[in-house]
């Protein structure tokens, strides 16, 4: 399945308890979750215990906020290859932080499968799992306008958060725009691996369509800038962002994660 | 090259952090500064066009494809390494927070990366060049050794993560990437920087054009 833009906004848009919730719970839950599993020792059979349970919670409140299954995995498929491959190779490595190592099998040639750069990598990788998942629920429960307008609250620069509320609004602009470049290329049956066009020609072609992307994002963007003057824009603009009161549903979502993860940490 | 959480070390995702926040502070100051008035809702059109291009395919040998960069294009055209470094830090957040592509507390190491080390290398490689091998040599070097350089500075973040041996890395990452960006970075820099001089020469900054400027 390949995801898109399109994708993760339609699944923010559905109605479930963790949709409702308040965005800037939702980040600082998202935030906390993540900084516990990136500080859990790195060379601990039992931080894998710890993440294989924080693990079931997301998958659990991924269920609850009723995301598509198929969705939902292969948004985690999709970003695993680099922390995959990072992780399966810490067992034929030599760490330099770890002094003693235990060989577990010789495969010839001076490498050699060691138990602490198992474990190390399989650490790596479960702590990868928890913060991808993590952050695949935060952004398929939450809209990403609400996600500017929640960081703006918990305090974001103004400038920021206008160039980030502007800069979402284009990106559906111009990933049509990509969408409609490469149908267009598809009609006159260009193919980037046609092996009877010289490569240049290829080449060439692809620079075009990225000048041209360029050019019509600066365009939009003096376009939209020109019109903001219009309606009066200063350096001294207020943004106005949406309102959203902390409610007992949300006190709640965030208590129950931190006596998980309180829990998690002093009775493993 | 974009490095997920739970790879790096939470002390060390906070010192990445700190050296890309005075990036990011850097960057804003350029551009409420140097971008006439408050031209900063330009960058943000931009910043989207920049992500669809990350999207683009483009074909690299052995029959994978790859994608571009495009920090040392944005910091050519803007005149300045600021622009790389805010437009692809505006990139990385919505990559790492949407599309859970390179991680939150890794995301500084991120944006030092791509965003600061792209955006310089590819803007005063390109200055230092463009009077003695002329704009199309000099954003071909530009856009390679951004990319090129920026993952030798990733080779190293693993390195310090404990979680990749220095040289077998610096050369594992350096050689890929030198591979890839000669097509993936350099040529299409080279080409849609001609092409943007071509059809619109005035957005290109003054700086940027060869015989005037910082380097004459």
């Amino acid at each position: 399945m390949h995801i898109t833009l399109y994708d993760i906004e339609r699944e923010s848009y559905k109605e479930s308890l963790l949709h409702r919730m308040d965005g800037r719970i939702k980040m600082l839950m998202t935030l906390v979750i993540i900084i516990y599993v990136v500080s859990l020792p790195r060379l601990d059979i039992v931080t894998i215990e710890r993440l294989g349970i924080l693990w079931l919670y997301l998958v659990a409140l991924i269920i609850v906020a009723g995301l598509n299954p198929v969705y939902a995995a292969a948004r985690i498929a999709i970003t695993l290859p680099f922390g995959l491959g990072v992780s399966i190779l810490q067992p034929f490595i030599r760490q330099p932080f770890i002094t003693e190592f235990n060989v577990l099998y010789k495969l010839g040639l001076g490498i050699s499968v060691t138990a602490e750069g198992l474990l190390f990598g399989s650490v790596l990788f479960a702590k990868f799992m928890v913060c991808v998942t993590a952050v695949v629920l935060l952004s398929s429960t939450t809209q990403m306008r609400d996600m500017v307008a929640s960081a703006r609250r918990l305090g974001l620069p103004s400038e920021l958060t206008l160039l980030f509320s502007m800069m979402i609004r284009y990106l559906f602009v111009f990933w049509g725009m990509l969408r409609r470049i490469r149908t267009a290329q598809k009609t006159r049956c260009f193919n980037i691996w046609n092996k009877n066009v010289p490569r240049r020609w290829i080449l060439e072609q692809i620079g075009y369509s990225i000048s041209s992307l360029f050019l019509r994002s600066y365009e939009q963007g003096e376009r939209t800038y020109y019109s903001m003057l219009c309606r009066a824009y200063s350096a001294d603009s207020q943004i106005c962002v949406v309102t959203q009161k902390v409610g007992a549903s949300d006190y709640m979502m965030f208590s129950v994660t931190l006596i998980l993860i309180g829990l998690v940490q002093f009775c493993i | 090259m974009h490095i997920g959480d739970g790879l790096i070390p939470l002390e060390q995702t906070i010192i990445y952090w700190l050296i890309a926040l005075v990036f990011i502070a850097k960057s804003l100051e350029w551009a409420r500064k140097d971008l006439d008035e408050m031209k900063i809702p330009m960058l943000a059109a931009l910043g989207a066009g920049i992500f669809a291009i990350q999207a683009m395919n483009i074909p690299i040998p052995w029959g994978t494809s790859g994608h571009m960069m495009g920090a040392a294009l944005a910091a050519i055209i803007l005149g300045s390494p600021f622009a790389g470094v805010l437009l692809l830090t505006l990139v990385l957040v919505v990559q790492g927070v949407v599309f859970a592509d390179g991680g939150i507390t890794a995301m500084g190491a991120n944006i030092v990366n791509m965003g600061v080390v792209g955006g310089f290398v590819g803007f005063y490689s390109y200055n230092a060049l463009k009077n003695s091998i002329g704009m199309t040599g000099a954003s071909f070097a530009a856009g390679w050794l951004s990319i090129f350089i920026a993952s030798l500075v990733c080779a190293v973040q693993m390195y310090f993560a404990g979680i990749f041996p220095l040289w077998e890395g610096l050369l594992l990452m350096g050689l890929y990437h030198a591979v890839i960006g000669v097509v993936g970075e350099g040529l299409i820099t080279a080409i849609a920087l001609n092409r943007i001089m071509a059809v619109r020469p005035d957005v290109v900054s003054e700086k940027s054009i060869p015989g005037v400027g910082v380097a004459a």
